[in-house]
């Protein structure tokens, strides 16, 4: 989207350092805790600020739990998210609120993150109007503003969630993100429940808007084909770890993980002439509540050796900020 | 050339609901072969599994088929009794359906569940069916089969209950396989095992394969011929190479455009404007006219036909027509 | 877990404290139960597909984006050369006007032709009770010792009873206090129900625990059985009968509430747990607003079915306590007393003018009631849009 070169001296909107969320299990008679889910498991990215970083993985990997985290939507277990310099665990709950414009989050399905009884001119304007940033005069011209800027009509404003289709939904919930100005933006899955046309109308309004104003985006997805079309950077997030970080070109072009590798070679591709080498993974996804020893892809991994069984291979930069956690590599 | 095994003539299918009548299938025919792998392709809504239903006819009310003719192996299925339908079902037509984990009975353990149609269409003693079934399981991939015959559906993963859901559908050699989104719901690396489970036990078997999905990129690694549906129409339909090679109703086109394609990566992704015409209001027009860039007077006032166009190629799109086409660059 | 537990289970109790209205909702297949069909058909196993096919439904008129507004502006340069009046004649269907889920659940409980039923008879028992006691010549008279048991006749449609009081009178002067005994004792027990419901569903923690013990104990103790104890105590205080309704109402209304409570308290629990209220915190919204706009207005229709089938429990309790001579006692009339006062064999064989009309009275408005809650709940499900 943006430029690539500029990038390192951009300065580091997000930094998120050995993230950890841990759910218990509770089991027993008494409902002790008898074990962790462990959903995100010490993971550290950077984000500048003007790029888009993708987050993939399959189900369980913790990509979306990640996003939550990072917003203190659900407490974390251990690690800090530094958000523009400052630590945002150590907020209290009204400074939290104020940053809480800055950091805007866009849910997978539209139509569970409105309130089904609220006209939506209104679940729009009613956070601006809660932080103070427009009075209620102005709230209707400025809802409009940005309903148009999301491809909305003004006759919108006095509808009710369930009257438009998926894709004029997720265009709401990104003019409610939109509308309060903010410096970054979580998209969970933010296209996975449309279908193919509508999801390409969502994804370059998404980029027209980074364009615009400048957008950070966290942008999480299983869709490794959306990711690719999206980010600058990504990182493939395998039963709450981080198993392989780097550049778009290069993590499309030079994938050094095996898990990368089999992901990247599992997405069908639109082409029925094309004839690829596909590494199938045996298996299925082990549970985070119960994950395996030492490398976490072990079980599945087609050139497991001895050692990923026993230990847990090193996250390191392999050079030019490609980051992999491999021993074979 | 193979003999046709099912064919779809000028079948309605619509459901009649307060808010009108939703034409979900409007006058589709098309063919299937014996052996052939058909994908039938379009968005949500257009008419892709209530096609498929009406096949099996498991339309329930208020949908009902009101007119055309399904005919498999030479018999008209709509004019078959319930109990002759019951008996086709399961045993010469199977059905895998997209979320498998709902299709299973959670009170009966997996074998149990394959071994039901064994018996009731292969006659099968109980000990017989129940070997069989081991068998089966064994043959869709999963190992350790006498353990997992006995286990719940609960306590399997998405992938094992689909390759299980195969095993029930396939149990009985059924010479057609409906297989609606059969990978929507599994992650993609499992998406990956399930279609190669699929394509080498259609090798073994070499039953037909109705694939019903949205996704393009599963259509052209699977499907030998594909048939594009839009707003309950058939409205283009050829091989599959042919298809992808040169995609002619504008919508076809549309769709292969304007989904990010993994190493083809664009500055910006192609849309196609708008959304889905509601169902039950539609006229006299092509259903497309409203987002079709090429859209001319006929186009607004009349539908156009399903026409070959070529040798094996057909398409319903006046931009093809005798007369009507001179605007095709 | 332990919320959709407590979830499912408080909505078994509805369903079955009107077992009536179960009934008729297992025979008559309702219109809410053919439209999510048709959305699990169009996209068979998809549950996206349901909201899809819906969405397309709702979207009548609304279909139209911008983007689909400026597509025919384009196709019309596209057929340059064509009156322009025939191009025109297709524009995109003008937006319809906005209607409110209110005014969709109005609409769709007028479809259930059985709950509108209920809605028109309760109507009717209403103007029955509060108007049509100014149309008899009756009124005022009290007791007529010429005019005992009379079979119904002309001047006494339905006879008159052991008084000579006129039936047909005192039934609709009974129904007045039937009436107001459940919608009071109802509109009671919703405020504290929802009240505490609501506290210890948002709180949790120690207020919740209390609040849920307490009604755990109440709802322990048969309901009957603790209303013929009060019953009797009252009847020992000697209160005058004038006040013996208000303090039925107080009695009902405390043993309905628990119920209440954990309905609501689930809902609040349910509904914190909402998407949407994940986005109301990511936009950093205060408590208050969190409170007032996004979680109250969706107990709304919860609480109007709960409240709707609460006022026919209060009715037929009341009317228990009556017959039992341990609610409200005469000469103030009740459906409930007018039956007791016919409950010897000789009146219950030969005179039933006695307790038919009230009898049939209770049965018919109980009923009613559990018809319209039942429409109520089909028509105010959100999750059935």
């Amino acid at each position: 989207m943006s430029k690539h070169d500029s990038k390192n001296d951009k300065e580091i909107l997000l930094d998120v350092r050995h993230l950890k969320k841990y759910y218990p299990i509770t089991g027993g008679i008494f409902g002790r805790t008898v074990g962790h889910v462990k959903a995100v498991d010490d993971i550290s990215f950077t984000i500048r600020r003007g790029e888009t970083f993708g987050l993939v993985g399959e189900s369980g990997s913790g990509k979306s739990t990640t996003g939550k985290t990072i917003l203190r939507l659900t407490p974390k277990t251990e690690g800090e998210i530094i958000y523009k310099g400052v630590d945002l665990d150590s907020l209290s709950k009204q400074e939290l609120r104020e940053y809480r414009p800055s950091m805007q989050f866009i849910f997978q399905n539209p139509y569970h993150s409105l309130n089904p009884r609220q006209r939506i001119g209104d679940a729009i304007g009613e956070a601006l109007l809660d932080h103070g940033m427009a009075t209620p005069a102005e709230i209707r011209e400025k809802v409009l503003e940005v309903l148009s800027l999301c491809g909305l009509s003004s006759y919108h404003y006095d509808r009710f969630p369930h009257e438009f289709s998926g894709g004029q939904r997720q265009r709401i919930g990104i003019a409610r993100a939109i509308i309060l100005n903010p410096d970054f933006v979580i998209a969970d899955e933010p296209v996975s429940a449309l279908d193919v046309s509508i999801q390409a109308q969502i994804i370059n309004l998404l980029s027209d808007l980074q364009e615009e104003r400048g957008l950070t985006y966290l942008f999480i997805s299983h869709d490794l084909s959306v990711v690719e079309h999206v980010s600058d950077r990504i990182g493939v997030m395998y039963l709450g770890s981080l198993v392989e970080m780097a550049t778009r070109d290069e993590l499309f072009a030079q994938p050094l993980h095996p898990y990368t590798k089999a992901l990247l070679s599992a997405v069908p591709i639109p082409d029925p002439t094309l004839k690829r080498e596909r590494i199938v993974l045996t298996g299925d996804i082990p549970s985070p509540a119960d994950p395996p020893t030492g490398c976490k892809f072990h079980t599945r991994c087609p050139y497991v050796t001895p050692h990923c069984r026993m230990e847990v291979p090193a996250y390191r930069d392999v050079g030019g900020g490609h980051y992999v956690a491999c021993h074979i590599i | 050339m193979s003999n046709t095994l099912v064919e779809f003539k000028h079948v309605h299918t619509h459901f009649d609901t307060d808010e009108g009548i939703f034409k979900a299938v409007n006058d589709v025919s098309f063919r299937i072969k014996e052996g052939e792998t058909v994908g039938v392709i379009g968005e949500s809504g257009c008419g892709k599994s209530v096609t498929a239903l009406s096949l099996m006819q498991l339309v329930t009310a208020p949908g009902k088929i009101n007119d055309g003719e399904i005919w498999f192996d030479g018999r008209n299925l709509l004019g078959l009794t319930r109990d002759q339908m019951r008996q086709l079902r399961g045993h010469e037509i199977g059905m895998i359906f997209q979320e498998p984990m709902s299709s299973l009975n959670p009170v009966l353990t997996v074998g149990e569940q394959i071994v039901e149609p064994l018996q009731e269409h292969l006659l099968l003693t109980k000990k017989e069916a129940w070997a069989k079934a081991v068998e089966w399981i064994k043959k869709v991939g999963i190992p350790r089969p006498e353990k997992i015959a006995k286990s719940y559906p609960h306590e399997l993963s998405g992938g094992m209950l689909q390759r299980i859901m195969i095993a029930i559908a396939l149990c009985c050699n059924p010479k057609l396989l409906i297989a609606d989104e059969p990978t929507t719901a599994l992650d993609v690396t499992i998406q990956a095992q399930v279609l190669d489970l699929l394509r080498q036990l259609k090798g073994e078997l070499g039953m037909a394969i109705m694939l019903i999905t949205h996704d393009l990129g599963v259509v052209a690694e699977m499907a030998d011929y594909v048939v594009v549906m839009y707003a309950g129409q058939v409205i283009e339909e050829a091989p599959v190479l042919e298809l992808f090679r040169e995609p002619k109703h504008p919508y076809t086109q549309g769709l292969l455009r304007s989904k990010p394609v993994m190493g083809q990566r664009q500055k910006r992704l192609y849309s196609i404007p708008g959304q889905v015409p509601n169902l039950a209001q539609l006229g006299e027009s092509c259903h497309f006219h409203e987002r079709c860039a090429s859209c001319m007077e006929i186009c607004r006032t009349k539908q156009p036909p399903l026409r070959t166009d070529g040798d094996t190629h057909k398409v319903a799109c006046w931009l093809y027509e005798e007369g009507f086409g001179h605007e095709q660059a | 877990m332990e919320t959709k537990i407590r979830l499912s289970q408080d909505e078994t109790m509805v369903g079955e404290s009107e077992e009536a209205g179960k009934q008729a909702e297992g025979s008559e297949p309702t219109d809410s139960g053919k439209q999510t069909e048709v959305g699990e058909l169009t996209e068979a196993g998809s549950r996206d597909g349901v909201s899809e096919l819906i969405d397309v439904g709702s979207r009548v008129g609304v279909s139209e984006l911008t983007e689909a507004e400026k597509q025919s502006g384009a196709s019309t340069q596209t057929v340059e050369g064509i009156p322009a009046g025939t191009a025109k004649a297709i524009k995109p269907t003008r937006p319809t006007k906005p209607t409110s889920l209110w005014q969709q659940s109005l609409k769709r409980l007028l479809q259930n032709k059985v709950a509108t039923f209920g809605m028109i008879y309760l109507l009717f028992m209403f103007l029955f009770c509060f108007i049509g006691p100014y149309f008899s010549p009756y009124l005022t008279e009290k007791t007529n010792v010429a005019m005992m048991n009379r079979p119904p006749s002309m001047a006494h449609w339905l006879g008159t009873d052991n008084l000579g009081r006129d039936v047909l009178t005192r039934l609709m002067l009974a129904g007045r206090i039937s009436l107001t005994v459940g919608i009071a004792s109802m509109a009671l027990s919703v405020v504290i129900g929802a009240l505490l419901g609501a506290i210890s569903g948002y709180y949790g923690g120690l207020v919740d625990q209390v609040i849920m013990r307490f009604a755990d104990v109440l709802m322990t103790i048969p309901g009957l059985p603790l209303l013929i104890i009060l019953g009797a105590i009252l009847s020992d205080l000697k209160v005058p009968s004038d006040y013996r309704i208000y303090i039925v109402m107080l009695m009902l209304a405390l043993i309905s509430w628990p119920g209440l409570t954990r309905l609501i308290r689930s809902q609040i629990l349910t509904l914190r747990e909402q998407e949407f209220m994940q986005a109301a915190e990511v936009l950093g919204l205060r408590d208050r607003r969190k409170i007032l706009n996004h979680l109250l207005p969706n107990t709304i229709p919860l609480l109007l079915v709960a409240s709707t089938l609460s006022i026919a429990g209060a009715i037929l309790s009341e009317s228990v306590l009556s017959y039992l001579g341990l609610g409200v006692v005469p000469p103030t009339p009740t459906w409930g007393n007018m039956m007791d006062a016919a409950n010897s064999l000789l009146d219950f064989e030969k005179r039933p003018w006695l307790w038919i009309p009230p009898g049939f009275a209770i049965f018919s408005t109980v009923i009613a009631i559990n018809l319209l809650g039942d429409g109520l709940r089909d028509a105010l499900d959100p999750k059935m849009k």
